[in-house]
Formats: C-alpha cells, structure tokens, sequence
C-alpha cells in the first residue's frame, strides 16, 4: 500500500450529516483518501449503504442520530471536526446544521447542500458554502459537448 | 403594520388573531390545507396554502411588502429558513421566530432572528432536568451572545457546613446569585455576608459554560 510521504500528521476529521447516496459516496471517497469520517443518521439502515470495510477499520464512524439535536452532533465529534458537510435530503435541516456548524461550533470548512436555487444564492450570499446537486448536474449537462 | 406568519398551528393562529384584534394586517402560510380552511373560518380570510420555505409562497404571501415577518412552525430549521427568505431575499427587517430546541437560540440571535424559547419545551426541560439531575434547574436562557441563562438550585445539606456565608463561596466567573429565598418563603436580595443554609433556593445568573463548575461548589459532584 502507497503511504503518503512527508511528516505524519493527524488525519482530517470530518462530520457528515445525512447518509443517503450523497452522504455515503463522499464518507467512502473522504476515507480512501485518509480523513476520519463520521457519519450521522437517525436511520440505521442507512448505514448499509457504506462500504462495510471502511466501517469495521474504523474509518468510518457511523452515529445513529438526529443532526438538529445539539447532543447527536456533539456525539459525532462536531466540536473536533476540520470539516462539516450537511448532505441530508431536507434542505432546511441541512441550512440549520450548517449555520450551527459555522457559527455556534466554529468548524472551519462547512459544506452544505441546498438543492432550492433561491435558497442556495441567499445562503452563497451569506457566506455558506451552499451547493446545489440541480445547479451542478446542469452545468455539467449545459457544459457537455451536444 | 403588515405582518407575515409562517405556520398556522397553534401559535400561529394565536398570533394572528391577537394581531386583528389590534387592527393590524396579517397573512399566514402554510402548506396543510385543513389548516389554511381552519384559519380562514374563524379569522376571514388571511391563510396562503404553501410551503413558508420556498419563496414563491413567501411571494404570494406579500412578504416583500411586510414590516414583520413571524415564524411560528415546530420545525427550526423552517423557522430559520423562513427568517433568513423574509429578511435576506425579501428585505423585511424584523423578523422572529419561535425556537423550539432551545439550543439553537444562540444561532438565531447570531443570525439576527428575534428568538422566543418554546415554553412548553423549556417546562419540559425543567421536569427532564429535575428527573436527571439533583439541585439545579434552568429557568430560562437570557439573550445575550455568551449563553446566559437563569437557573435555580435548591441547597442540599452539605456534610460539615451547617451554613456557608455566601462571600466564601467560591462562585465561578460569570455567575451572579440574585436572589435567596429560605426553606419559610422568605425572599430577599443577597449580599456577601448572606448565609445560605441547607433548604434555601437561590436564583443564579450563569452561563453554560460556568454551569458544572456553579454545580460542583453549591451542591458538589455528580458522582455519587
């Protein structure tokens, strides 16, 4: 296996709300890349959709839990995370979670995901990194040699 | 004045029909139709059926043209949502909100939303509270950025101190004891030379942070 050369340093810690496809593509690609992902949903069965060895190496950190309950986040290590990603399917869950993340808990990066375009240009306005799966699929569609 | 409630439930509707009684404009959004049929019956008609997220229901609202904007619904993040749509995308200057966890009242005072704690759920804490710990009990979160909060802690005997005079104590920083009230229902405004006996209960300014530490020197540790 390549070892990443250079001084040792502690991986990244990253929280990621919301397990669903999104959720689990990036905890699984984060943790292949060497960062310690945590993973909170209150469905256990959404777990399912990691991959079972990132899980059993502890590289994934799965937490049943509900993300707008400030117990549940501080149990995913919010207060320790490099970075915060609020992927769930609930546009406005993921603009609370996110806002807490950026202003009550000081994580320095937070990514969130809104998939309603006027939400997403207000919360981009306000300084959130807001992303929107539409807005991405199409400009890469509108991009796409045609 | 205009006002724009998000959410006609309970409170909503209460709010509304306080709002008419003082001569004052109102609409309420929400995306329950029964709800909407409900408030129009008895307050003419004043609902919008939509979802108080998206701002073409906002729009239809009139909120552009409103001097208050209201979130009322039992879900934060709606209710934050909403505000920052209100505020940030339709220019409304006042807004505020019900904040159910009272968690996130911080947020919404840093966001800029006038917050108002759920009175049910802090009356609910309480009884939480005074099932899980022994002593202390919140009364209500003080708006202010460093959390704030009152709380009341009743004196349990301490082995080997009959009475502490209250300038001894070593009370952390940020913590203030406003009021005594003794095991006969005396109340009075405490001073150092006050002494606190076993049975008393104390009003205390604190913070959440200053909140263990408080605990720790009036009614010692947790453990057992």
């Amino acid at each position: 296996m390549q070892r990443p050369s250079g001084p040792v340093t502690t991986p990244k810690q990253t929280v990621i709300t919301g397990c669903d496809d999104l959720g689990a593509t990036v905890s699984a690609a984060l943790a292949e890349k060497g960062y310690v992902v945590t993973v909170l949903d209150p469905r256990p069965e959404a777990f399912d959709r990691l991959p079972r060895d990132l899980v059993q190496q502890d590289r994934i950190i799965v937490v049943v839990g509900d993300a707008t309950r400030h117990e549940d986040l501080r149990r995913a290590s919010v207060r320790d995370a490099d970075a915060f990603m609020a992927l769930s399917g609930s546009d406005s869950e993921n603009a609370l979670v996110g806002q807490l993340a950026k202003h009550v808990y000081h994580v320095p990066t937070v990514v969130c995901r809104i998939d309603d375009p006027t939400m997403q240009g207000m919360y981009t306005r306000l300084g959130l990194d807001a992303i929107s799966g539409t807005a991405l699929v199409a400009r890469a569609v509108l991009e796409a040699d045609v | 004045m205009y006002v724009v409630i998000a959410g006609g439930g309970r409170l909503g509707a209460s709010l509304a029909a306080w709002l008419i009684s003082g001569g004052h404009e109102v609409s309420v959004v929400d995306f329950d139709r029964a709800a909407c049929v409900r408030l129009d019956e008895t307050l003419g008609s004043v609902s919008v059926l939509g979802n108080c997220i998206e701002a073409e229901a906002l729009a239809r609202a009139g909120t552009n043209r409103a001097d208050v904007f209201a979130a009322t619904t039992r879900d934060d993040g709606v209710n934050m949502v909403a505000c920052q749509l209100a505020r940030h995308h339709f220019g409304v200057s006042r807004t505020m909100s019900v904040v159910n966890n009272r968690d996130n009242a911080d947020l919404f005072g840093l966001l800029g939303i006038g917050a108002s704690v759920d009175v049910t759920n802090l009356v609910l804490g309480g009884f939480q509270e005074g099932f899980s710990t022994r002593g202390m009990m919140h009364l209500m979160p003080m708006t202010s950025i460093d959390g704030k909060t009152l709380v009341s802690v009743k004196i349990p005997p301490i082995a080997g101190t009959e009475e502490r005079l209250l300038g001894r104590i070593p009370l952390p920083e940020g913590t203030l004891v406003t009021l005594v009230i003794t095991r006969d229902g005396s109340v009075s405004i405490p001073t150092a030379e006050t002494t606190i006996k076993a049975g008393d209960e104390i009003v205390v300014v604190t913070t959440a942070t200053a909140e263990e530490e408080l605990r720790e020197v009036l009614i010692g540790p947790l453990v057992e």
